[in-house]
């Protein structure tokens, strides 16, 4: 993708890590689709797996879902990378899903409930609007003074958007 | 039978011993799958879950939720129908990801082939 290209461009990070703030942000932008504007609970997929998929093909045909969009604003510079992602959803409860622990042996076995863990393991900092519909996603430099040695610095900064139908 | 290729990088390699042999090669995610798609099922067939499959993963190099749940689907189909599924030679980005995640817990992982058909001649479902 465009983001992750441009990331590698600037030096943010090695391949490796570049890999995790990919994941981290296909994680969010699913989220957004799936669970935001398409209202999927993540229940649903452990109980009827297939019904989960095919209820988000139904969904993305239909109003209201089909007329929301995801919007995606990006900073990406040498030293930080910064996603601010929002959907058109309802929200959600952030402190009930940040509460569930996917790595509980109880929970092992479960269909869904670990792109947050990918999320906030692979970024730096990781905020949610007060309504969840909004997540904002920084991963720094772990050497943010190496940036500067040859005064280069570059940014980015863009709008997207985003269809649920994508 | 593989109707749609090109949705995931896994491909069957030559059966030996009576295990199914599979390679998967670049990311493992169902982000871009149709609804009732499967690879599985689509390059082995419907009872493909009643074999002993062994999966190498060398080649893996994006892993993530979605590809997590895929892989927890299979391990349930195999384990009601009386298969296995053992994933091995796993590289090492994926193995990380897979132990952040505990799956090592819940799936069944081998440091490499040999050992993989050893887990999938006595392997017990978690």
């Amino acid at each position: 993708m465009h983001l992750q290209q441009y990331l590698r461009s600037v030096r943010h990070c090695d391949e490796t890590e570049l890999v995790r703030v990919s994941v981290a942000l296909n994680e969010a932008l699913q989220n957004a689709i799936f669970h935001g504007n398409l209202e999927l609970d993540s229940g649903l997929r452990d109980v009827h797996n297939d019904e989960y998929y095919s209820t988000a093909a139904f969904r993305r045909t239909r109003t209201p879902w089909s007329e929301r969009r995801v919007w995606l604003s990006a900073s990406e510079s040498r030293d930080e990378a910064r996603y601010v992602i929002r959907d058109e959803g309802p929200g959600f409860d952030v402190s009930r899903v940040l509460a569930d622990d996917p790595t509980d042996p109880k929970n092992l076995t479960r269909l869904s409930g670990r792109g947050l863990l990918l999320i906030r393991t692979f970024m730096s900092e990781v905020r949610f609007s007060a309504t969840g519909n909004e997540i904002t996603m920084i991963h720094r430099r772990e050497t943010p003074k190496d940036a500067l040695e040859d005064g280069e610095t570059h940014n980015q900064s863009a709008m997207m958007q985003r269809e649920t139908t994508t | 039978m593989n109707t749609n290729p090109n949705l995931i990088g896994l491909r069957v390699l030559r059966p030996e011993g009576g295990f199914v042999r599979l390679e998967l090669v670049g990311q493992i995610t169902r982000s871009d799958w149709p609804a009732d798609y499967d690879p599985l099922v689509e390059l082995c067939g419907r009872d493909v879950h009643s074999s002993k499959v062994l999966m190498n993963l060398s080649q893996a190099n994006y892993l993530d939720s979605s590809g997590v749940s895929w892989l927890l689907a299979c391990n349930k189909r195999f384990k009601e129908a009386g298969g296995s599924l053992v994933l091995h030679s796993i590289s090492p980005l994926t193995m990380q990801f897979l132990k952040l995640m505990r799956m090592d817990l819940a799936l069944t992982l081998a440091p490499d082939e040999t050992t993989a058909r050893q887990k999938a001649n006595g392997v017990s479902h978690v």
